[in-house]
């Protein structure tokens, strides 16, 4: 069992005058982890379903392993998309393990069955009597122990506290490492699991806005900070994301490839620079103009400096 | 060895900088394992390819060597490579950084250089890494 | 990493998603259904009981378990739908499947529902000759026969409207899954219109609500023929049902999870 690849063209997912998902296109690559990021209503859930073959797009096409999944019985075995509340039985845990005993080849009962235990499950409690954290525990163990080619998490962990949500990391990595699949995970909760992604795609109103690695997507970005002066002078033809103004010092967020005399001319400014974690990243390349002018982030992110 | 990876550098810089720093003091001799990515990966809750990335930028600097079926080993003369590099680096990246940042403070270089002959005085040399073993209790680490 | 699967060793032979579904979905209305026949049953010795007290019992009051042997599985039906589409296919499976074994089990458990009801009239009849009563049959829908001893009629009779209702149950869940409360409603008489079409086809006289349609000699059915002839527009109207019903349910995006 090793992971699906999936590659997705041109697909436009539109609810009567919505527009979810407007031409998007997108490569996941075969055994990896996925981080899919986007605000609310950014379309990643639509995309999700779309590659699960819960729906289909108005146009454009996905390739799962190679194919169609819609309807697809060879390719859709080995699918899973774990939605929050998730969509099993209303009926005991137990019988929703039954069930995905006989519909998912590599599922594994006992997996399941260590990792309810490990959220503290009772298998024949009734779904519908679980808390919102404990059916999402229920939700990622089932999920995981599918072995599905692949398998895909939305905002699963929603509800779940912290030590909950840390033991289904661990958990999620370990069984990844022993039984390799492609994942795809989608949370609001970057800072937390981006160290497991090895390749991120940005949505953003129904577009991609970026997908490539995530340690690649690291370097891009920098922070610089000094002396206001210094701090703009340095930022002069770069793209600036983000500003922060700590007293007379300045703080820009710069997104963009590294270039060799980076260093030597912060050196000489006298400004540090610093590296900027995903979240924040994810946080500044998807502001909208109304959310960076009341963070005083000032225009857009081309060249010019504020101020 | 350092337990936490902080959120600053990036992670595999951070890795690859570590394995480096224990080969020079030592912590990894030349021919031992490197712990492989499968235990990185579960060990930091980091993925495993992450990882693999820095071990290609230490096989690529002839740090490591790979050992198909087994896995990363520190290759031979590691040590001594690692540090000619650092000992050609020092004076562009530690040295004169410190002097510059001595100038914005003020401190005349003069001080400077008077306490460098303090502490050559005081402590003993380290070694030149390609022979002998660490033997001095109580250096630095 | 390589998007080569490479196969596990052999894995015992499993049933096939349809196989597996109808087993599913089957257990599911057996238990029911036992449920379902054991408070019915309770009701008719209970109610035996007490108007054998005023009498000699003069009318069979098992056949009014028959109204029962509609709705209920219509509703059940609705039900499979409603609570069984999305889990099918979130763990892995086709609608196609899923339809194909819904339709599938909507004709076994009409089937099996006329079996049990035809059985439970014998037995009542067997009941009835030893106390001395007569077993007459007064509701609308059996007037298609004269007594219970018309095995074959009867359980054409019961199995075609109960096949009538099953499909259209799963008609309506499909309609209601996909447009939700307010189309599904506006379009209950196209969805369960059929089932009384069909009842009408197979009843002697009247329509199942007890309202007289056409007179007694018009519309009686006095030949084999006759009642072939309503099987067969009956079955095609239960086709048309199904048919749909498999149409919707093949091109239905699935709905939200329910939190």
């Amino acid at each position: 069992m090793s992971g699906f690849g999936v590659q997705v063209r041109d697909v436009t997912v539109r609810y009567g005058s919505e527009t979810a998902l407007d031409r998007v296109s997108l490569d996941i690559n075969p055994g990896t982890i996925t981080g899919l990021l986007g605000r609310n209503g950014s379309g990643k859930t639509t995309l999700l379903s779309v590659l699960a073959a819960f729906r289909r797009p108005t146009s454009g096409s996905v390739l799962v392993d190679g194919e169609d999944p819609w309807e697809n019985p060879r390719v859709m075995q080995g699918i899973g998309l774990v939605r929050e509340g998730g969509d099993w039985l209303d009926d005991r845990i137990s019988a929703s393990i039954d069930y995905l005993a006989g519909s998912r080849p590599h599922f594994d009962r006992d997996l399941a069955e260590r990792l309810l235990d490990t959220f503290k499950l009772n298998p024949r409690a009734k779904r519908t009597a679980l808390s919102r954290g404990q059916k999402s525990a229920m939700s990622a163990s089932l999920g995981i122990a599918a072995r599905t080619e692949l398998t895909m998490l939305d905002e699963v962990y929603l509800g779940m506290d912290a030590p909950s949500r840390y033991a289904f990391y661990d958990a999620l990595l370990a069984d990844y490492l022993e039984h390799p699949r492609t994942i795809v995970l989608s949370s609001h909760l970057i800072d937390e699991i981006d160290r497991l992604f090895e390749d991120v795609a940005i949505l953003q109103d129904g577009t991609v806005l970026l997908a490539e690695g995530a340690d690649e997507l690291r370097s891009r970005g920098t922070t610089v900070t000094g002396p206001a002066e210094k701090a703009a002078a340095f930022a002069v033809g770069r793209d600036v994301v983000g500003r922060q103004e700590l007293g007379p010092t300045l703080r820009l967020t710069l997104f963009g490839d590294p270039r060799p005399g980076d260093v030597a001319q912060a050196r000489e400014l006298g400004v540090d620079l610093g590296p900027v974690d995903l979240q924040d990243l994810f946080v500044h390349l998807t502001a909208e103009p109304t959310d960076r002018a009341q963070r005083g982030t000032g225009s857009d992110r081309k060249s010019e400096v504020p101020r | 060895m350092n337990a936490i990876f902080d959120g600053r550098d990036p992670i595999y810089l951070q890795i690859a900088d570590q394995i480096r720093d224990d080969i020079l003091d030592g912590a990894l001799k030349e021919e031992d394992q490197v712990m492989s990515t499968t235990q990185y990966a579960t060990t930091y809750r980091i993925n495993p390819a992450t990882a693999a990335k820095a071990f290609a930028e230490l096989v690529d600097e002839g740090v490591l060597y790979k050992r198909r079926g087994v896995g990363m080993f520190v290759a031979t003369g590691a040590r001594s490579a690692l540090a000619a590099r650092g000992r050609e680096r020092f004076f562009a990246d530690v040295l004169d950084p410190a002097v510059q940042e001595a100038r914005r403070l003020g401190i005349d270089l003069e001080d400077v250089i008077a306490r460098i002959r303090l502490d050559a005085a005081t402590q003993p040399p380290a070694d030149e890494g390609a022979t002998t073993d660490e033997s001095t209790p109580g250096g630095e680490s | 990493m390589s998007a080569v699967v490479a196969r596990p060793a052999a894995r015992p032979v499993r049933r096939s998603p349809l196989a597996r579904t109808i087993r599913h979905q089957l257990a599911a209305q057996f238990y029911v259904g036992a449920w379902f026949w054991a408070i019915i049953l309770a009701g008719v010795v209970v109610a035996t009981v007490i108007a054998s007290r005023f009498g000699p019992v003069e009318v069979s009051i098992m056949q009014y378990a028959r109204q029962g042997t509609l709705w209920f599985p219509f509703s059940m039906m609705i039900f499979i739908v409603a609570a069984g589409l999305t889990p099918h296919v979130a763990a892995g499976m086709t609608r196609r499947s899923f339809a194909a074994a819904a339709a599938v089990v909507s004709l076994i458990v009409a089937a099996a529902n006329a079996l049990v009801l035809v059985g439970l009239l014998q037995v009542e009849r067997a009941v009835y000759a030893a106390a001395g009563w007569t077993q007459s049959l007064t509701d609308g829908g059996l007037d298609l026969v004269s007594s219970t001893t018309d095995v074959g009629p009867l359980l054409v009779a019961l199995v075609v409207t109960g096949a009538a209702a099953t499909a259209s149950g799963l008609l309506v869940g499909v309609v209601y899954y996909r447009v939700g409360g307010w189309w599904g409603t506006l379009t209950l008489p196209l969805t369960v219109g059929p089932i009384l079409v069909v009842g009408q086809l197979l009843s002697g006289t009247i329509g199942p609500f007890g309202v007289p349609v056409l007179g007694k000699d018009t519309w009686a059915i006095d030949t084999a023929s006759g009642l072939a002839l309503r099987t067969a527009v009956s079955a095609a109207l239960i086709a048309i049902l199904l048919a749909v019903f498999n149409r919707l349910t093949r091109g239905a995006p699935l709905g939200k999870p329910v939190v």
